[in-house]
Order: structure tokens, then sequence, then C-alpha cells
């Protein structure tokens, strides 16, 4: 039974995991404990992890049906996030390890990521390529077995989820900007405007997105906002953004001779996305696996997961754990 | 009644264990950006050291700032987590608290001052009571002039900021200002000690609503103002 | 400081190579909101694109990681939603888009260290 904790950048996350069934999955913006603290979700939420964590730990506990003695070690991200918030997770993590006297597994954000959709998709096989892409990072890793991992491209300068985000506040659209688009998108025409696909034709395996994002901005911001046709802005710019994302990953899986492939993070909820790599994917031979939607977006449940594969490979953290914002993502010894 | 205490507020770590008056242990390390790493490694010591276990402990007191945003974070957090998990009650304690208690000797109202950043300051107002301290007013955050001015009693102002403003503070509240120990140090028995009757008392905190003290509110307020009166927030200056 | 587009991140790029960090290594902070990275200095790259205002800057202890920056440089995009937690001493670097292909900088510096950068040949 492992207790995973999750808070690198604006959630607060525990769960509770067990041989790859969730007990428990607890994000602190999604169970109002943000509405203790001031009513409103902040788009910034790291400032509350100090106020969250010993709730958020609590309720996993308590919500899992099992109790605090039952957890035998406890998985948490470690690596990879803002170090303000990682280290509210790690010094948690680390009393509790410290207090219960059971093992203690430091955990790459991204690598929680990768379990996501092992933890949801248990037979999907390795060797896989896996597209990682939210608001934060957008990432293309091979992953030749559980826990080896030879990343292939990275963002050269925004995310596609921060994409999502400024393109979506930039329209008056609102926030997060993902699930926004994503249903404005249904509505309109995804061959209205031409939009630039950067890097798309590229064998470089990196993205670039922020060209796309000052042709969106510079082609419409002279325009009065209420005649923007927003559907087909919206709808276009999310089949440039998903075109590139497709186009990238299933080479890479082509250039890999791999017939697997899986895309986690909080972009992967995307419908076109789903839609289009589904299509691609099949005209190729290639399965395409997504995570259930609860584990798409930062949580614990996927922490714990990678923990698990972890510790079954002798990782273990000293009660030196530290936070690290900017670690690579290292395979297991 | 055994208590462990610790503070990683300042730039001095510090770990305590104590059972009544007795102190058993007393750790203290320079932070530097190290807070997290070593915390669990030194309570684990100061345990060993102090002949305790976690079990036998009957409460945590945890040193709350102001201080370091990222170095309170971690006893915060370390603090509440280890009350959660052995079911043991926490008390939170303020740097200005552990600098007053150092000073309970005297009977004159206590300012204890800590940074408050862009030339602000905290300060704290304390009185001695039975052998401890309790909070004599509001906090202050502002500037040390107007906090100097604001005097109407002899106090004795504390820190290492104290001292460093001590002429500032002599012009303007002349007799009334006196100085004690221009040091902040605390030791971690002290974070204990402070929060000793209160556990008696049962007068304890939340584990799971425990936060650090932000003075962040009146702070902004100040600043807000500073650029109220510093003109336009244009950067059309050129020099 | 500059709309969105202007190429802030880019002129980030730009500066951190100059310190010896390669471009790949400098990306967007707008999640993250600081990104670290080691060159001839140690570099802060902040990105206050989320903040509504300065004070959830102080939530966020800004002025913490603004101490730490000190000894090496700091990079804040956006830094205009922070302006009463800034430094003193700063250059401020404000890129307006003529066309799309086209920007103009304006570098404004306060503070003596900033003043004389300006006035150092070099900068015409």
């Amino acid at each position: 039974m492992i207790l995973g904790i999750e808070t690198s950048c604006d959630e607060t996350a525990a769960a509770l995991v067990d041989k790859g069934r969730v007990y428990s999955n607890v994000i602190a913006s999604q169970i109002g404990v943000h509405a203790k603290f001031g009513g409103i979700v902040p788009e910034v939420a790291s400032r509350k992890h100090v106020e969250a964590i010993g709730y958020t730990i609590k309720e996993a506990v308590e919500s899992s049906g099992k109790i605090l003695p039952d957890v035998e070690a406890v998985a948490v991200t470690s690596a990879y996030g803002l170090v303000g918030s990682l280290m509210v997770g790690v010094a948690a993590a680390k009393s509790l390890a410290y207090a219960l006297n059971v093992p203690l597994v430091g955990i790459h954000h991204i690598e929680g990521h990768i379990f996501a959709n092992i933890l949801s998709n248990p037979d999907m096989p390795v060797p896989h390529i896996c597209l990682t892409v939210s608001g934060g990072h957008t990432m293309l890793i091979y992953v030749s077995d559980l826990c080896r991992y030879e990343t292939l491209g990275n963002t050269l300068d925004d995310a596609a989820g921060e994409a999502f985000d400024k393109i979506a506040k930039f329209l008056g659209l609102g926030f997060p900007g993902g699930p926004v688009i994503d249903t404005l998108s249904a509505k309109g025409d995804r061959a209205a405007f031409n939009l630039p696909r950067p890097m798309h034709g590229s064998r470089n395996p990196d993205f670039s997105f922020s060209g796309l994002k000052t042709a969106v901005v510079n082609k419409f911001k002279t325009d009065d906002r209420n005649t923007l046709p927003l559907a087909d802005i919206a709808a276009s710019f999310q089949e440039a953004i998903v075109d590139v994302l497709v186009s990238k990953t299933v080479r890479a899986a082509e250039q890999r001779g791999v017939l697997t492939i899986s895309v986690t993070g909080g972009v992967s909820s995307n419908k076109r996305l789903r839609e289009s790599f589904s299509e691609v994917c099949r005209k190729k031979g290639i399965e395409v696996f997504f995570p259930s939607r609860e584990f798409c977006t930062d949580n614990a449940a996927m922490v714990a997961a990678a923990g698990a594969a972890r510790i079954e490979r002798g990782d273990r953290a000293g009660l030196d754990l530290n936070a690290v914002p900017n670690a690579p993502l290292n395979s297991a010894k | 009644m055994k208590i462990l205490s610790l503070d990683t507020s300042s730039a001095t770590n510090v770990i305590g264990l104590v059972d009544g008056d007795k102190m058993l242990s007393d750790f203290a390390w320079e932070a530097r950006d190290n807070s997290l790493e070593k915390v669990i490694l030194h309570l684990d010591l100061a345990l060993k050291r102090g002949n305790a276990r976690l079990e036998d402990i009957h409460g945590i007191a945890v040193g709350i700032g102001p201080g370091s945003w990222t170095g309170v974070r971690v006893g915060v957090t370390v603090a509440k987590t280890l009350a959660y998990a052995c079911g043991q009650p926490i008390c939170g304690v303020t740097s200005l608290q552990a600098m007053a208690f150092q000073a309970r000797d005297s009977t004159s109202l206590l300012i204890p001052l800590v940074d408050a950043g862009q030339d602000n300051v905290y300060a704290g107002f304390y009185r001695r009571s039975d052998n401890t301290v309790v909070s004599a007013g509001e906090y202050y955050v502002g500037g040390i002039e107007e906090l100097a001015a604001s005097l109407g009693e002899p106090a004795l102002f504390l820190g290492k900021l104290a001292h460093v403003h001590r002429q500032t503070i002599s012009r303007v509240a002349g007799s009334l200002a006196t100085f004690g120990s221009p040091s902040d140090v605390h030791s971690g028995c002290d974070i204990a000690w402070l929060a000793w009757r209160r556990f008696e008392r049962g007068d304890t905190d939340d584990a799971m609503a425990l936060a650090p003290l932000y003075l962040k509110e009146s702070l902004a307020q100040i600043l807000l103002r500073k650029r109220e009166q510093a003109g336009s927030s244009s950067e059309g200056l050129a020099c | 400081m500059g709309e969105l587009g202007s190429g802030k991140t880019c002129f980030a790029k730009g500066l951190c190579a100059g310190l010896g960090i390669p471009e790949r290594g400098v990306i967007s902070p707008t999640f993250t909101l600081v990104n670290e990275y080691k060159g001839r200095l140690p570099v802060l790259h902040l990105d206050l694109y989320r903040l509504e205002d300065a004070l959830s800057g102080l939530e966020l202890g800004l002025p913490d990681y603004l101490a730490r920056g000190a000894s090496g440089v700091v990079i804040a995009e956006w830094a205009d939603r922070i302006l009463p937690l800034l430094p003193e001493n700063r250059l401020s670097v404000e890129i307006l888009i003529l066309s799309p292909r086209k920007r103009e900088l304006r570098l404004c510096a306060r503070g003596e260290v900033y003043c004389q950068l300006l006035k150092s040949p070099g900068y015409t």
C-alpha cells in the first residue's frame, strides 16, 4: 500500500494505491479545501500547499477505507516543479516515512505522468513512446522498459497547455484554457484559418509553440473581440497544436520501430487530440493509450504507481531527500 | 512531559527536546537553503541523543515565523505531519515570541523586531507572565521611525535589527527605548519551553489548520501605499 | 515587459546565451513561475503572467526568490504585475511590437549600477 504525495506545482494531492488499485485519489482544489481558505480556487494554487497538505493527506487516508498504519511506503514528487511547492510535499512525505518507519522514494514529476497511463492501462506494453503534454511541459520520451527512459524531445519555449491557456485568455475565454477551447472548437471549423505548425516537418523532435501563439495574436489582435469567429479560431488553433503533437509523436514511434504510443498529461484529455491520435495510429497499425481523465492532470495516484515500480526495483530515498526543481528524468538503476 | 520542538524560520535552524524543565537535547545548524534536506536527520539525532522516541513525545512545538518563506514552510509542514501521524498535539510559536522569551526577566514592554523587507520591520509586543511571555498588542508592520514615535512607555527592543536601527530608535524615542540582546538566535529548547504552559493547559493548535504566520496583508498595504506616494507606476524614468 | 507574443522569452534566451546557458535550456516559466539556470552567473527566470497582483506575489514568497537571486541575475517577465516588489535597482526592458517581425526595445535603468551599464560603450 503506497501513499503518494504530489505538490510540484499548483495542486496539493495525496492518494493510496496498492498493486494497481486506487483506494483514494484526493486533490485539494477539488474537495473544497480551498474553500476553507478563501473561497475561490486560485489560478496559482501553490501558495496554499502548507495549508492544504494536512487535510489532503488525512482525507486520502480516511476516504480510502484504510488507516495510516496500513501504509507500507511513501512516494512523493521530489523532482521537476516549483521548488517552493515541491518542498511541502517532500517535507510531509519524509515526516510520514520517518514516523511510520517505512521506505521513502522520490519521483520525477514526468515519471508520474508516464505512470498515469500505466495505472489506467496495466496491459500497455513496453517499449512505448510517451508524449506527456500539459500546461507546464511537452515532452517526448522513449520508454524502453518500466522506469527506463530516454528523453527524445522537449518544448523549446511554451508548453502546449500553456499555449492553450494564453490563447484562451487572449480570446477572453477563461481559465483553464484547454477545456474551454476543446468545447468551443467542436462548434468551429478547424480549417477556417491556416495557422503555422512550428517544427512540424522537422526531424528535430523538440516542440515549439510560441510561434503559433504569436501568429494567432498578431492575426486577430486588431479586431473587435465581438466580431471574431471564436469557435473557428479556437478550432483552427487547436488543430495546429494537435497536428504537431500527433505527427511528431508518430514519427518518433516509427523511427524507433515501436508500435505503442502513450499520451499523458493534462492536455491528453483533449477530445480532438484523442480523436486525431486514434485516427492516425489506426492507419499505421500503432496502438495508442490514454489515461482515465482523473489521472490526466496532476494527481498523487500516478506518483504512488510510479513509487511502487521504483521500490520494486530497489529504489529508496534517504531521509535527506531534497526537492530538485530542474532535474532530468533518470532511469532506475 | 516531553516536548519536541523545531524552528526552521530563520537562518539558524533549531531542534529541541525537553522533559519538564530538563533539557534533553538541543540542536542548531546554519540553514543555507538546506533546511529540508537536513531537518528529519537532525530531528532523529535529537531524539536519539535525548534517549527518546517519537512515540514518547507529548507534544510538538514549531516556529511559525515570520522569517524565511521557504524555511518556515519546511518546519511547519514537518511538525503538522508528525503531529498527525503520531496523534500528538501541536503548538505554533512565533519568532517574535521566541525573541521576547529570551528577555522574560525584564519588566519592560518587550518589542522584538524582525526584517519585513523593503526597509520595513515586523514588531511584536510582549510582557512577562508566569515565567514566560504573553502578547501585549497587535503586530506592527511598517517603518522604524513610526514605531519608535508611537512609544508611550519604556520598552526593551530586541534582536539584531533593533541594534541595526539603534541610533534611529534612540533619536526618536529618547530614553524610553532600551536595547536587549543583539542576537535573534533562540534555541530549540526555548521554543519548547515557550509552548510548555500551553500544552499543560491543553491550549494547543489544530494540526490541520496550522499555517505559517504571514504578516503579508499588512505589508502589501504598506507597499501599495508607498507606491502611491512615490508617484506613477510608469517606467518612464531614465537617468 | 511587453504584450503576448512580443518576445520576452526570446529575449531571456538571448540574455542567458550571453551567460553561457544554451538556448534549449531556457523555456517559458509561465507555469512553474520560476526556472533556475546555471551559467556564468546563476539565473532566476521568473514569469509573473499568472499572478493577479503584488499580493499574490507575496503569498508565493517572491521576495524570498528575489533575495536569493540577488547574487546572480533575475529575469522577470511580466514584471509590471509586481512593481512594488521589485528592487529599487533594476533594468527595465520594454518590448514593443512594430510589425510581425520587428520589435523595438526600450531600456530604462534605475539605480547607479544599471545607469552606468547603459552609459558604457557598447550601447549607442
